[in-house]
């Protein structure tokens, strides 16, 4: 059986989910001055596919979707679906972890081991990750409105910085790296949603998914943007390009009578808060997937294991925040687009024509 | 050394008294979830010698199943 949560509980999980990460980095940096277009267009092309990952959410709202899958697929093609996206999940966990890590290398604590930042959010995200889903997105309803609240403050401060001529010219270098940055925004972090339709949550109303996932892409998107927008005005597209964390940079510019300032704290909080919740959601997927494997209802007894490995975990992806860069600006590498797009349009279509067609049979039988 | 030791213990200590606390204990949880602490106890042990794991292997891992599994490849 799912947990069942609120509808706008779950909205301000899938918003601070997908912030995580993404709001410190500069994302769709390709297309410099642009990169607000192509958050745009990123949403917008994303959005066919957060409909198919909602549209399997909503087969069956009483059961979670490996019980969808298997009447789809059948069983034995469930668990290899069971074992590639608790990998995946793992994976992002781990790519979080990193991230956060390195932030706090650069932004601050530069003697600091590289292993504390990683040990806290880990235990952290368990901590979160034990008390279920259903624990989790309640406080995420909670905090979404103190990030909005941060948010807003650090842009009525950071106005008097504010150029929008650092926007213009518009398409100045063409379409091309606009379209790169699309389809690399859409990667990291619009349809990493999909993750979230493994949580395993149902809805207190119908078609619950599509309406969570849907409002939830749309208002992170708007929330994005406008940090995005704001920060490429900012600092200016040059830049926005070869920073690692140019929203960083920009909050740091506020100065306020030279009595209010240090305020990238602001940016820390936002990152901290939203990495949270996406390593805690990734724990709750890899958790569940692998809970299926084996059998077990409760996807918790497994929580540990799976999230302690992402202390070591972490350390196996990339060496430094140039490597991380380098990761977040790539195109779609195999495992990303097998998860977030090949799979889920496979699935889809395998379940719509099944589904049918054993609904079909079952009405004519009655 | 010493931190290696302690990493073990620690991991074996809540390896060991988590199960315990579970009300139904299934076979096969019991044994995934020992065989996933043991991992995670060794490779965290092993980097608190100094021993770190090498880089993007699993994503390395990953690319050349693809690229193995790929007709003609």
């Amino acid at each position: 059986m799912k947990e069942v949560i609120a509808v706008r509980a779950g909205i301000a999980t899938v918003v601070l989910m997908l912030m995580g990460g993404s709001v410190i980095h500069g994302i769709g940096s390709q297309a410099g001055s642009d990169a607000w277009l192509a958050i745009i267009f990123a949403a917008l092309f994303s959005l066919p596919f957060i409909l198919i990952y909602a549209r399997l959410g909503d087969f069956d709202p009483e059961q979670d979707i490996f019980h969808t899958l298997e009447k789809a697929l059948g069983k034995p093609l469930t668990v290899v679906v069971a074992i590639i996206y608790g990998y995946y999940a793992l994976l992002l966990m781990y790519y979080s972890l990193d991230s956060l890590g390195n932030f706090v290398t650069v932004a601050g604590l530069v003697e600091t081991p590289k292993v504390v930042p990683r040990l806290a959010l880990t235990l952290i995200g368990l901590m979160a990750a034990k008390a279920g889903i259903e624990v989790l997105t309640r406080w995420c309803s909670l905090f979404l409105r103190i990030i909005m609240l941060t948010s807003f403050l650090a842009l009525v401060l950071v106005l008097k910085e504010v150029d929008f001529s650092n926007l213009q010219p518009v398409l100045f270098d063409g379409i091309g790296p606009v379209l790169q940055a699309t389809l690399t925004t859409m990667k990291f972090p619009f349809l990493e949603t999909v993750l979230f339709t493994f949580a395993g949550a149902g809805f207190r109303i119908k078609n619950g998914s599509r309406y969570v996932l849907v409002r939830g892409h749309f208002a992170a998107a708007a929330l994005i943007l406008f940090i995005i927008t704001l920060t490429v005005a900012v600092v200016g597209p040059e830049i926005y390009r070869i920073q690692y964390y140019p929203v960083y940079g920009a909050v740091s510019r506020i100065d306020v009578g030279g009595f209010f300032t240090r305020l990238e704290i602001t940016v820390t909080f936002i990152f901290l808060i939203t990495a949270f919740v996406k390593v805690s959601v990734c724990q709750i997927v890899a958790a569940k997937c692998f809970s299926y494997l084996v059998g077990e209802t409760d996807y918790r007894r497994l929580v540990t294991p799976l999230a302690l490995s992402g202390i070591v975990g972490s350390f196996y992806l990339a060496e430094g925040t140039l490597e991380m860069e380098k990761r977040n600006l790539s195109l779609w590498p195999p495992l990303e687009l097998a998860v977030q797009v090949i799979l889920p349009v496979i699935i889809w279509i395998i379940a719509e024509i099944r589904l049918n067609k054993q609904n079909d049979t079952g009405q004519k039988a009655n | 050394m010493l931190a290696a030791v302690g990493t073990m213990l620690v991991f074996i200590v809540v390896g060991v008294i988590e199960p315990f606390l579970w009300e139904k204990r299934r076979t096969a949880t019991v044994i995934a979830y020992g065989v996933a602490m043991f991992i995670t106890a060794v490779l965290t042990a092993l980097y608190t010698m100094g021993i770190e794991p090498p880089k993007m292997i699993l994503t390395n891992f990953v690319r050349d199943l693809f690229q193995k599994l790929k007709p003609g490849g």
